[in-house]
């Protein structure tokens, strides 16, 4: 380096060794040589204690990646070579990166063929396994269960869902008011499924504003509060009973808890043990759920259906009941729709219309004083508290559906 | 002519480690997971690279995409075997049992011999792809001796309600060293079990001051005997810390390579200091964390009228200023994850590094000379890399 008038910088040293050292290892034996670097336009030259010069093209030169000494540098001639030369000096570190042009290329994947093709392997015995082995063996081995099995796994599982539902520790509060289950009861008669059930079945309602319904292996079916109020007859609320008892027949709950045994297990395989993976495996465990209930929930409306023109109650009822949920919440559709574990509400709500066609239809399910107690079961302090969160409309709407229970009545 | 022993130097930092691990741990959240072959690999490499035997690094050589394939090739088999082994044993812990307790206890005893199979593929993975002065490690075939043993010295350990753990570690550790390679130059793990249990004894009589301690106060119900709870508790912990330190230094100083030897003065004080100074660094580092963003959203609550009284008593939040609803699930969700990616990332910075860098600068290859006849190995292909240690649930052990 010179300034303009062609002068050698005053503060330079005289040059008493110019020489740089490194050490230098050949990848055949564990011998380190101290050596000494020279740079030629293209190549970096290190020179062995004998003289030897070995010539690292620069451009080959590469720099190892995520080093802890990142003022040094750790060097090699491109990907396959196993010489390594380790510069502890950080101003020839820095010069080197200056100079070589390709010091920080990543090592090229050459077997992207090979992963992909693995990738398309794994995820087709995974897809196998989720889709088809374990519903098929879940299918066979829910009717091969004995009922005091499915007893205990349903019991097991009421818990976790009254546990997951309430707050602060607390878990949802049982409404087990003596006059509102004589009036379930006197459903449950009314529609008569016994012979059709390997068990009998146990109803609970739940203290929660959720409008839903589900059932749970061992014949365990959970109302929630919401539906009944949300119901405008008695016969509304029998439909989705009658729909619920359509799963406990089909030991539909069962299958599923034996295939997400399988699959919960498969797909946390899938995301390796750390947290983010916790929430993709709920989403694809969701999905895969939801997309095989449709089957199931078809088969449970088709059993409502039949059971409910049996017992001379008009199957419609579980159409009109869709209809308000869906003018109220809309349908689920597109992406959505996979989600929500219900099949397109039209469909079914078309479906009980055509299933009441013809029917002969006699008595209302329960009196009007069985459905008043119905109504009346988780206690009457929530409807008032219901009423100041949504607007003033809905306040007169839950006065007609009482007068629509009662209209039930005199039908 | 004697060459002096060759003294480890230790280049890591906390700062530079932060910033590898939070960057790693971010991707490797951001992409469900699929990051965490490239964030093992560049955090080995850094890990490796800053222990320096004699002034040069060790190197890891391994590839985020082999260990890609070989997590796939692992799902291929494993995927089969969890998901149908599974169901059919929860299938009969309920038709058998009533309950599903038994099936996972069948499950854990089910997939026990593939961890230790796992273990060990890992570990030959790990050595084959570490190199010292350009020269290979390896670990020789050997993985059906392995699980048996384990099985064998584990269920000891269990029987023997945690007698027989110096015996169990002493035996597996002799097992690995002695099938493990630098260059052509074989390892020899010496010594016997025994060294290892003054390192443990602060463990036994921890452990039987706590369960004796509980005995008497079940026996006498008398709360005098309580405090040597507060004695038993503290000994035990510091227990944990005297062994990791004083396993690692007796096994170490009886490990050989041909001539050469190694030799450790590991300090069980420091190990123990460590640790404590390490965990009150990450809870303080949280509470102040914690403590700051109380602040930050009481102002922030202040700022858009958020009050108290919109809580109805049910405990519904009826109105979050005028925010949407998804942005307190979205900022619950990110909050999770920020707790798990800076919990990782402060555990790397206050314990992983600065106990590596311990045993590393402690670690001495006494008689090095020995090591200049070695001649390189060959490269241990092994497609499957660790996949299947991958794929189960090992921890991040290295």
């Amino acid at each position: 380096m010179s300034d303009i008038y062609g002068a050698p910088p005053p503060e330079a040293d005289e040059p008493e060794d110019t020489s740089v050292y490194a050490d230098y290892v050949d990848g055949t034996d564990p011998v380190t040589h101290r050596v000494s670097l020279e740079l030629s336009r293209t190549h970096l030259n290190i020179v062995m204690p004998d003289g030897e010069r070995i010539l690292w093209p620069l451009d080959e030169v590469r720099a190892l990646k995520d080093q802890a000494y990142s003022d040094g540098v750790v060097l090699a001639q491109g990907f396959d070579d196993m010489a390594r030369l380790k510069v502890d000096n950080p101003f020839v570190a820095k010069e080197l990166r200056g100079v070589a042009p390709r010091l920080n290329r990543a090592q090229p994947v050459t077997n992207w063929g090979k992963i992909v093709s693995w990738a398309g392997g794994a995820a087709a015995s995974v897809a196998l396994i989720i889709f088809v082995l374990v519903p098929i063996m879940a299918d066979q081995l829910a009717t091969y269960l004995p009922p005091e099995g499915e007893q205990a796994l349903g019991d097991a599982t009421f818990e976790q869902i009254r546990g997951a539902l309430g707050r602060e520790n607390a878990a949802v509060r049982l409404c087990e008011d003596t006059d509102g289950h004589a009036a379930i009861d006197a459903m449950v008669a009314r529609l008569d499924p016994r012979e059709d059930l390997p068990y009998p079945i146990r109803i609970a309602v739940l203290d929660h504003e959720l409008v839903n319904a589900f059932a749970l292996p061992g014949g365990r079916i959970i109302l929630f509060r919401g539906l009944i109020d949300e119901a405008e007859n008695p016969e509304e609320v029998a439909s989705i009973l009658a729909h619920e008892i359509g799963h406990v027949v089909n030991r539909d709950p069962t299958r599923d808890a034996l295939r997400s045994a399988g699959s919960i297990g498969v797909l946390g395989l899938l995301f390796g043990d750390f947290a983010g993976g916790t929430v993709v495996l709920l989403l694809a465990n969701q999905l895969i759920n939801a997309k095989y209930s449709q089957a199931a929930e078809t088969g449970a409306d088709d059993y409502a259906h039949a059971l409910m023109r049996e017992a001379g109650v008009d199957p419609a009822a579980l159409g009109s009941i869709f209809q308000r949920l869906m003018d109220e919440h809309g349908d689920a559709e597109g992406i959505a729709a996979h989600f929500a574990s219900h099949p397109q509400m039209v469909n079914r709500i078309e479906a009980a219309q055509t299933a009441s066609e013809g029917g002969q239809y006699g008595l209302p399910v329960i009196t009007a004083g069985q459905w008043a107690d119905m109504q009346a079961m988780c206690g009457d302090s929530h409807q008032q508290d219901d009423a100041p969160e949504e607007p003033g409309d809905t306040g007169g709407d839950k006065i007609e559906r009482r007068g629509g229970g009662g209209l039930g009545g005199e039908n | 002519m004697a060459f002096a022993d060759l003294t480890t130097d230790y280049k890591g930092a906390k700062s530079a480690i932060f910033r590898l691990a939070l960057a790693t741990g971010i991707r490797t959240v951001i992409t469900a997971g699929f990051y965490r072959f490239w964030m093992k690999t560049r955090m080995r490499r850094y890990y490796w690279s800053a222990i320096r035997p004699g002034g040069m690094p060790l190197e890891y050589v391994g590839r985020p995409t082999e260990k890609l394939l070989g997590f796939l090739t692992a799902v291929v088999f494993l995927a089969f075997y969890i998901g149908i082994v599974n169901l059919i044993l929860m299938f009969f812990s309920y038709s058998l049992f009533d309950g599903n307790a038994p099936a996972y206890a069948v499950s854990v005893i089910g997939i026990t011999p593939l961890i230790f199979f796992a273990q060990y593929r890992a570990r030959r993975y790990v050595l084959a792809r570490t190199r010292w002065r350009g020269i290979r490690f390896g670990l020789e075939p050997g993985v059906a001796g392995y699980v048996w043993r384990a099985l064998l010295h584990w269920g000891l350990t269990l029987v023997t309600a945690g007698l027989y753990w110096p015996v169990k570690t002493y035996y597996l550790e002799k097992y690995r060293t002695d099938r493990t390679f630098y260059g052509d130059a074989r390892m020899h793990q010496g010594g016997s079990w025994k060294m290892l249990i003054k390192p443990m004894m602060h463990l036994y009589l921890s452990v039987a001051l706590l369960g004796g301690t509980g005995v008497l106060l079940a026996a006498t119900e008398d709360p005098r005997y309580a405090p040597l709870i507060f004695l038993a508790v503290p000994w035990f912990f510091y227990g944990l810390a005297a062994w990791k330190a004083g396993s690692f230094r007796e096994l170490t100083n009886t490990k050989t390579l041909g001539e050469a030897r190694l030799k450790s003065s590991a300090r069980n004080g420091r190990i123990v200091g460590i640790y404590a100074g390490g965990w009150a660094a990450m809870g303080g580092i949280f509470i102040a964390a914690a403590i700051g963003v109380s602040i930050l959203f009481g102002i922030i609550f202040a700022a858009t009228g958020f009050a108290v009284e919109n809580i109805d008593e049910d405990g519904y939040l009826t109105t979050l200023g005028n925010l949407p609803a998804f942005v307190p699930i979205l900022f619950g969700i990110i909050t999770y994850f920020a707790i798990f990616i800076f919990w990782g990332v402060l555990k790397e910075v206050f314990i992983t590094l600065p106990v590596a860098q311990h045993f590393a600068e402690t670690t001495e290859i006494a008689n090095p000379q020995a090591l200049l006849g070695i001649r390189q190995r060959a490269r241990d292909e092994f497609a499957e890399a660790e996949g299947f240690a991958d794929a189960l649930p090992l921890g991040d052990a290295f």
